[in-house]
Parts: structure tokens; C-alpha cells; sequence
């Protein structure tokens, strides 16, 4: 039965594009421990590492948890949008481990089929206390429609469109920091072709989910990130960006290099780029961070995010403008946690400043 | 000098050539001097030159066949913030593609791409003399 487990779990981690970090694992555990060198592979293709990943395990090298454990890692970070909360106290208590009791007995008391399937027929929600971090978790299924090209037709007289029903599995969290008071609620993008929408009912369903426990903006309040977008596109010291848009009262202004990804210049390098000006407004900003090497890279490595004001309409409560920062691809936990952490530092004296 | 060279393959291509081609050489020339990763097309060049689009294609296209440019397909924003991808073929473009200028996740449609090209190593060294 473990076998079969851990199967699904190391399945869970190459899905949520953990092929490499599975390898570092098995890397790690052979380096540190008295394993034989034939005892299991440490390079290969995927299916490679997940056939040397199996057989780690069932040798006893790596237990079931720590595989989970890694599952968790990859599919809790990156493809998803987050948006940054700052615990009132009465969210404080609301957020601690004896108000969530009840959320923390739903946590499962060890991996399971059902918990990490690709197609989990239920939602659950359960909490978890992890070192100063608490975590309120939804898994469950989640769809969307896709149109049918193959099977769509238009002729003279007729013309019809198809849409097939494309099932996945949905990871949203809260993780509340317990010293800061620091609140994120991240909502899985799930699907390649996701739309904001999609994203949208998501993040609204999930505060739903979690209203038994605590309440959006009476127990978390937005972090108003926008206030520092003019502050984060100053920042040129670990940024790139092709493409900024602004208005002044009045005009609005975008200047968008034409050469895709980051093969063009800095457009904030452009002779004619003149965005700088305190007098400039920004609804939303599009922007590359450099991430930390080890060493020195020719090649720096860089994660994508898309910052943007948005208007939620709750239900029964108003409304509330919240900083959407949507991460739309896998990335370690150092990576997504590196970028927020430079947001909030970056943002931070505006947001000061107007509170 | 590296403009004569240039103006000497367009020479073929263009009417007047003598006036012409040198000042199509000239404008090509600057173009890539100043941004090495520039995309040129028949709509910039007439607009520039003052000269027919399709005569100035004919001769992007006797440029790309020399191969002192390549062809580059954009993949444009909806929203008109600007290039998705890039491809050489239209049939290497995804269905949908994350669009890291507007932030949302756009469907390909055929519509959206435009063409231009881009120089080659061919034609930096030639600029460059």
C-alpha cells in the first residue's frame, strides 16, 4: 500500500515540475547516508528519476513524508496568484492554532491516495502548523472549458462551437506568518489556459471557504502593494522589464520592446523612456526579478510576475482593493518567497507613508 | 564602407537604385547600429524611405534569402502591450501562452502575428565593416 502511495506522490512532484528538485533529494540522501552506489539512479529522464525515487523508497531510503513533503513544496509555489494580507488582531486569534483546531484534526495523519490523486473527487480544507508558519489548505477538483477546434465547424449555413469539460486538481492555501502577522492566500492557476476569471471565482469561493474562520478585510486587510508600483519600477538593482505603462493625468503612456522575453534591453534603458516621474500612475506592472545565485551567472535566472490593482466585490461585505501578484509558472519556495519579501521591502515606505 | 555593401545587394531589388539603395543601405545600417536586436518590416522601411511596401518586402525578402535577415514572427498581445513569443514557423506557437506584457493568458490566434526580421550575423558583421 505505501508503494502505491508513494507512486502517486512522486507522480504529484513531476506534475508540479518537480522533476529536478526530486533529483537533488535522491542526490542528497545518497551523498549523506551509507547507500550503495548501484542502490538506485540519481540522473536519467523523468520516468528515470521516478522509477530511482520509487525504489529509494521502498529500500527505506526516503520515507513516504518526505516525499509528500516535497509534493507539498512544488505544487504550494509558483503557478498561482497571490495576494498580501496583513492579520488584524482579531485575525490573530482568529489564525491560531486553538481557534483552528478544528481545521487542524482535518489534516490527514499521512499521505494518502485520495490526498495527493491527480483527480481528487472531494474537497478538503484542513490547517497545519508548520515551524512559524500556519497553513489553511483546499484541495479539490476544479474544471474549466476548453473550445474544441478539432470537432468546431463553420459552414454557409451552420456553425457550431465545442468545448471540452478539462478536470484538474486545485491547490489554494492561506499561510499566515505567526510573528509578523503576515497573511498570503495563493489560488492555483491549475490549468495552462486558465483565465482571470477562473482565478477570480477561485479567490473568492476560497474566502467563502475560509469565512467560518476568518473574514476578509475585518480579520485580514490588503496590502495596498500598488501604492509602491511607481517605487518598484525605480528599482533597477535585481529587475527586468520590456514593457511599462503609465498615465499622468493626461496622457496614458506604454512603451513595450518588440523582441519577446527578456532578449531586448531593459526598456527603462530606452533613450526615449521616460516614465520616471513621480507624476506617472500605474494600474499595474509587469516586471522580471533576478534571482540569488550561489555564484555570479553570465545567464541570470529570472521570475516572471504580473502586480495589478483590482476591485473585489465580496458578497454581503462591499468591496475591497486588494494587489493581485500573479506567479505564472513553478518556482522553489527561496524563489517565490525571495520576490514577495523584496515587494513588500520595496513597497513598504509608500505604504508607510500613506497609513 | 559597409553601407555600399548593402546598398549593393538592394541595388537589384529597388527603382532608382543608385539613389535608392543607398539610402535603404543607410537607414538598415542605423537601424541596427543602434539596437542590434531590432525588427525591421516593409511598413517601417516605406514609411522611412518613402518607397512602395511591397517593393521594400521584395526586398527584406532578397535580404532574408541572402541571408543577411531572418525571418521573426511575433506573436502580439491582444491587449497591445506588446510580443508574446517569437518563432522562425507558424506552426511553433502554442495554443495558449502565459503573456508576460498584460499578465493574462492569451489564446493563439493567427491574427495576432505579425512578420519582420531581424539581422543575422551575416548582417551585423557587413554593418560593422
Amino acid at each position: 500500500m505505501s508503494e502505491q502511495v508513494a507512486r502517486v506522490v512522486i507522480d504529484r512532484i513531476l506534475a508540479s515540475g518537480g522533476t529536478q528538485r526530486l533529483r537533488a533529494l535522491l542526490v542528497h540522501v545518497k551523498s549523506s547516508s551509507a547507500v550503495k552506489r548501484s542502490a538506485f539512479r540519481t540522473s536519467g529522464s523523468k520516468d528515470d528519476i521516478a522509477t530511482a525515487a520509487q525504489e529509494a523508497h521502498r529500500l527505506g531510503h526516503v520515507s513516504l513524508t518526505r516525499l509528500a513533503s516535497l509534493a507539498d513544496e512544488c505544487e504550494e509555489n509558483g503557478s498561482q496568484r497571490i495576494v498580501i494580507f496583513t492579520a488584524t488582531d482579531t485575525g490573530r486569534t482568529k489564525l491560531s492554532a486553538a481557534s483552528l483546531a478544528p481545521l487542524l484534526e482535518q489534516k490527514p495523519r499521512e499521505p494518502t491516495v485520495a490526498l495527493y490523486g491527480g483527480l481528487p473527487r472531494q474537497t478538503r480544507l484542513y490547517a497545519e502548523v508548520r515551524e512559524s508558519t500556519t497553513i489553511v489548505k483546499r484541495i479539490g477538483p476544479a474544471h474549466i472549458w476548453s473550445r474544441d477546434e478539432d470537432r468546431s465547424y463553420e459552414t454557409s449555413t451552420e456553425k457550431a462551437t465545442f468545448w471540452t469539460r478539462e478536470d484538474g486538481r486545485a491547490v489554494d492555501m492561506l499561510r499566515f506568518d505567526v510573528a509578523s502577522g503576515r497573511t498570503e492566500i495563493r489560488i492555483d492557476r491549475v490549468f495552462s489556459g486558465t483565465s482571470k476569471t477562473f482565478l477570480d471565482e477561485r479567490f473568492l469561493s476560497f474566502l467563502e471557504a475560509l469565512s467560518n474562520n476568518v473574514r476578509v478585510p475585518d480579520d485580514l486587510k490588503p496590502v495596498p502593494l500598488w501604492l509602491g508600483f511607481s517605487d518598484i519600477v525605480s528599482c533597477r538593482d535585481d529587475t527586468y522589464m520590456s514593457v511599462d505603462s503609465a498615465y499622468d493625468p493626461s496622457i496614458e503612456h506604454t512603451l513595450s520592446r518588440r523582441r519577446a522575453g527578456t532578449k531586448a534591453p531593459d526598456i527603462r534603458d530606452d533613450k526615449r523612456y521616460d516614465m520616471n516621474a513621480k507624476s506617472y500612475g500605474r494600474s499595474s506592472v509587469s516586471i522580471y526579478w533576478k534571482l540569488p545565485e550561489e555564484e555570479p551567472s553570465q545567464h541570470p535566472r529570472y521570475l516572471y510576475t504580473h502586480l495589478a490593482r483590482a476591485t473585489v466585490h465580496l458578497p454581503n461585505s462591499g468591496s475591497i482593493d486588494v494587489c493581485k501578484v500573479w506567479i505564472p509558472r513553478r518556482a522553489s519556495p527561496q524563489e517565490v518567497n525571495h520576490v514577495l519579501a523584496r515587494l513588500s521591502t520595496i513597497a513598504g515606505p509608500a505604504i508607510a507613508r500613506s497609513s | 564602407m559597409s553601407s555600399h555593401d548593402l546598398a549593393r545587394l538592394l541595388a537589384p531589388r529597388l527603382p532608382e537604385a543608385r539613389k535608392n539603395a543607398l539610402r535603404a543601405a543607410e537607414y538598415i545600417s542605423l537601424v541596427f547600429h543602434e539596437d542590434r536586436a531590432a525588427l525591421l518590416d516593409d511598413t517601417l522601411l516605406a514609411g522611412a524611405l518613402e518607397l512602395s511596401a511591397p517593393v521594400l518586402r521584395d526586398a527584406l525578402v532578397h535580404l532574408e534569402s541572402e541571408g543577411y535577415l531572418a525571418l521573426v514572427l511575433s506573436w502580439r498581445c491582444p491587449s497591445g502591450r506588446g510580443t508574446i513569443q517569437e518563432s522562425r514557423e507558424i506552426s511553433c506557437f502554442p495554443l495558449v501562452s502565459d503573456c508576460d506584457r498584460c499578465g493574462d493568458v492569451h489564446e493563439f490566434d493567427v491574427r495576432d502575428v505579425t512578420v519582420s526580421f531581424e539581422a543575422t550575423r551575416e548582417m551585423l558583421a557587413l554593418i560593422d565593416g
